[in-house]
């Protein structure tokens, strides 16, 4: 590649290398040579990115001067359309408005749906060890979240179909699920027609479940008017399901780029904690977030202009040498690991610790059931630069020997 | 050592309840509590690693 002095043209809006999968050697190239780059876009007004791990924390440790108000899309729009989610509100709104759901996805909170999560995961792992070989995203990594959330959030078990294919169609861009140019819009209006009325039931019937905490919560003295209710499940759903499946099939990949490290984890399954925050460093399932400047920042010799996009790659912040070993290698007893993989600043990911309990169970259950989950063919990628998403990955299920 | 919050910057994000659960708690109105303000030498690691791993650098330590 060629570097900085040369002027090379990285374009991010090709997706050829996160398709391809090789799109650490893009970032690399950024982080080393352009750590603040301008990229040109073909329809929007283009946009910075900072692609090192110390500017972007500094970039996400600003909310005043970088705002997620605008979008925190690369492109230059909100995914929820004109709702306004907690993850597109800035302060001082944003920090009671986290508050409403935060407390009942917190670490001690989360041991609560442990039994729900224990039987989700024992129910994928029965049916994928009784396929032998099986598509994974479908048969099980797609669908841990999304049953868990959907138990969380108070949707009935037999409608988490419907919940996983809303959020298809509603945060990928990818061709593959867009039935229609109005795709998105229709899906929402789908998913909020669903939750209207599964409102009014929790109105009049609360029971144990996040979405009677919302409608039954107080934001400055009143209840949540319904466009801020559908909005928080948008957020809720799209995020505890984009992610964590992604992180769950990474996780299988890294582990076939590195088997001596899975055999490292059969041998000392105590370093599961570890493991899975080095395998959000490594796979890091939102590559970025995208910030919009509120005024005029200095910034590697460069100015970032009042009303200029930023993008944050918490993937590049998660390989930079500068803080990481060997950042391109898994190192499942990784100390210290301070990785960006749930971002980082005030909108820091507030479904982590139902994240990490979710994909902890399922690879406890695997090391305890001695099996092994090995892909048998290349990931299919999902079509966006934003997301570490896959769409297919064909795995077999052994059953690893003494085991 | 003693636990310092600044809580102008605590969010309740609740990291620190997951690396240190006998120091830190989040109650259900989403506030950080702090369950032992000048915990032991025994819980050292775990508390540094709650500083660190906070993600809007709301607490430190005073020894």
């Amino acid at each position: 590649m060629t570097t900085y002095a040369e002027g090379p043209q990285v374009d991010l809006m090709d997706l050829a290398p996160f398709i391809e999968g090789r799109e650490n050697e893009v970032l690399a190239e950024l982080r080393e040579h352009q750590p603040l780059h301008w990229n040109d876009e073909p329809d929007g007004p283009g946009f910075w990115s900072v692609t090192r791990y110390d500017d972007v924390v500094k970039v996400v440790s600003d909310p005043a001067t970088f705002i997620n108000g605008e979008g925190t899309q690369i492109l230059s729009r909100k995914v929820e359309g004109s709702t306004s989610t907690v993850h597109n509100t800035d302060p001082p709104r944003h920090g009671p408005l986290r508050k409403l759901a935060a407390p009942h996805l917190r670490a001690m909170k989360v041991k609560e749906w442990q039994d729900i999560i224990d039987e989700c995961v024992d129910t994928l792992l029965d049916d994928l060890e009784a396929r032998g070989e099986a598509e994974l995203v479908k048969t099980a990594a797609a669908l841990l979240p999304i049953q868990v959330l959907g138990q969380v959030l108070g949707v009935a078990r037999e409608d988490c179909d419907l919940l996983l294919d809303w959020t298809n169609r509603v945060i990928s861009d990818d061709p593959e699920y867009m039935r229609g140019p109005d795709e998105k819009e229709r899906a929402r209006n789908e998913m909020f027609a669903y939750f209207k009325e599964l409102t009014e039931k929790r109105r009049s019937a609360p029971a144990h479940d996040l979405v009677s905490k919302l409608v039954h919560a107080e934001f400055q003295g009143e209840p949540l008017p319904w466009e801020d209710l559908a909005a928080y499940y948008f957020v809720l759903v799209g995020a505890g399901n984009e992610t964590t499946r992604n992180l769950i099939t990474g996780t299988v990949l890294a582990f076939d780029e590195f088997p001596d490290q899975w055999d490292k984890l059969v041998r000392e399954p105590e370093l599961l904690g570890s493991t899975i925050e080095e395998m959000l460093r490594y796979v890091t399932p939102i590559r970025a977030m995208r910030r919009t400047a509120t005024a005029d920042v200095e910034l590697n010799g460069q100015t970032i202009r009042a009303g200029d996009k930023v993008v944050c790659w918490f993937q590049a912040a998660n390989r930079d040498p500068a803080v990481f070993e060997d950042p391109d290698v898994v190192k499942i007893d990784r100390t210290p690991n301070d990785h960006v993989g749930f971002g980082w600043g005030i909108h820091a990911c507030m479904g982590s610790h139902l994240a990490r309990a979710e994909v902890s169970t399922f690879f406890r259950k695997v090391l305890e059931r001695g099996i092994r989950i090995r892909p048998l063919a290349e990931p299919d990628r999902l079509h966006t630069n934003q997301f570490n998403a896959y769409k297919r990955l064909q795995v077999a299920i052994e059953k690893e020997d003494g085991r | 050592m003693k636990v310092l919050v600044d809580w102008d910057l605590c969010e309740g994000h609740g990291q620190c309840e997951f690396a240190a659960p006998d120091v830190f708690t989040i109650d259900d109105e989403g506030d950080l509590e702090v369950l032992d303000e000048t915990p032991g030498d025994e819980q050292r690691a775990a508390v540094e690693q709650a500083i660190r791993r906070c993600p809007t650098h709301a607490l430190s330590l005073a020894d």
